[in-house]
This record gives structure tokens, sequence and C-alpha cells, in this order.
């Protein structure tokens, strides 16, 4: 998928939503994705602190 | 109505009429208990989903702020590569693992709505969001540097990140390419709601 194509199924979804749950389908699809990098990033974090302790 | 004097079947006519609509008080009395339970319980159904909205974004706010954050004090996408790269694999792991149990916490989630919402669109919202989330070029790239046959359709966020501890060098593609996403995405969110608001 394209960076062109995923921002037409974005347009999509954001326009083409019917209901709140669908509403909140989307809002808690981009929220889990978030949480993940975050996760991911955090863990990130742990690892370069714990790396700079053992260089000490 | 039943008059003085009245008999034989104009009597019974009327005595038959009174009696029916004593029968049916009850029922309508009854519907109208069903309807009011009925209302009250989609108000509360609605009432409920607009917490869930409000408190969804707020979240994806907090977390897009968290995001930039956490890049800028690993110094960067360069910074977060060079952590990566230093990671044993004992650590590799045990990140693996946390990103699986944020991925099954995540598809609870959606079992979740399914339920309370019973939309099948949700499914699809969800199932392509994902995948489109998934299938990004960056993704792309990297499955096909593991060598994964298929193509990335359906593969899990956590799998990806899993790859991008394997392969390192696609960290700084792999994390512009789904901030971007998120960003895009959220943004549409907030214009919609904007337009809402105005019409």
């Amino acid at each position: 998928m394209t960076q062109e194509e995923f921002e037409a199924l974005v347009d999509r979804f954001s326009e083409g939503t019917t209901s709140k749950e669908e509403d909140l389908a989307l809002l808690q699809m981009l929220s889990g994705s978030a949480e993940l990098l975050e996760t991911f990033l955090n863990e990130i974090k742990v690892a370069k602190l714990t790396q700079e302790l053992t260089n000490k | 109505m039943i008059e003085r004097g009245m008999q034989g079947d104009d009597l019974e006519n009327e005595l038959s009429k009174a009696e029916s609509e004593i029968n049916q008080e009850p029922a309508v009395e009854n519907n109208e208990q069903k309807e009011a339970a009925v209302d009250a319980q989609q108000e509360q159904g609605e009432e409920k989903i607009n917490q869930a909205l409000e408190q969804e974004t707020t979240t994806i706010e907090r977390r897009e702020e968290n995001i930039e954050k956490l890049t800028q004090e690993l110094g960067g996408t360069e910074g977060i590569q060079d952590v990566v790269s230093k990671l044993s694999l004992e650590q590799k792991a045990q990140i693996q693992e946390k990103l699986k149990q944020v991925q099954e916490k995540i598809a609870d989630k959606k079992h979740l709505l399914k339920e309370g919402g019973r939309h099948n669109k949700i499914d699809l919202i969800w199932e392509d969001g994902v995948r489109g989330m998934d299938a990004s070029v960056a993704w792309q790239s990297l499955s096909s540097d593991l060598g994964v046959v298929g193509g990335v359709v359906g593969v899990p966020l956590s799998f990806a990140f899993g790859a991008t501890l394997a392969t390192g060098s696609a960290i700084p593609k792999a994390i512009q390419t789904i901030s971007r996403k998120l960003s895009l995405g959220f943004n549409r969110m907030k214009e919609r709601k904007l337009k809402k608001q105005l019409m």
C-alpha cells in the first residue's frame, strides 16, 4: 500500500463512518497503533539506560 | 358506553367492548414501560459511546505527545537505531514479548467494542485500518528483508516492530512512516469533528 493509497483509506473511513461506534473503532485503531509505537520507544529508552549503566 | 336501561345485544356488545378495553390497558402500559426502558438503555449507550470517544481522543493526544518526547529524548531516529544495534538477543526477545502483550490487549478492545455495537463495519474499519498501517512501504521493505512470503497483509504491528528490531537499518523510515500515518489519521478525525460542530 502506497502513501497515497493509505491517505485515501483514511479519508474513506473518516468521511464514510456513519455512526459513533464506527468513529470509535477508527479512533481505537489509531490509538492502538500509537500505543504500540509508544511501548516500543519506552522499551528502547529502558534499553538505552541499561546500556549507559553497563558502560559506566 | 353502557347506559341505564340497556338490554340484550346492545348491553352484551358494550360489556364486551368494556372488557376488551380493560384487558388492553395493562398491555399498553407494558409497551410504554418497555419503550421507556429501551429509550433509557439507548441514552445510556449513547452517553457511554460519547465518553469513550472523548477518552480515546485525549488518549491519542497524550500518546502523540509522548511519542514525540521519547523520540527526542532518544536522539531522534538515528539515536534509536544506535540503541537497537546494540541490543542483546535477550533484550530483543523481551521487547517483542511486551509488544505482543500490548497487541493482545488491543485485540480485546476491538472485541468489546463489537459486542457493544454489533456493527460489521467495525471489523472492516479495524482490519483495513490496521492493514493500512502494517502494509506501508516501510513494512513491506522490512518484511521483504526478512524474506516473508505472501506480502504483509494482516501482519500485526508487533511483528513489524519485531522486524524493525531484527533489521535495525530500517528503523528511521519505519518510525517516521508510522508517526506520519498516525498523525494523518488523527487529524482527519479532528477535522471531521470540527465540521460536524460547525454544521
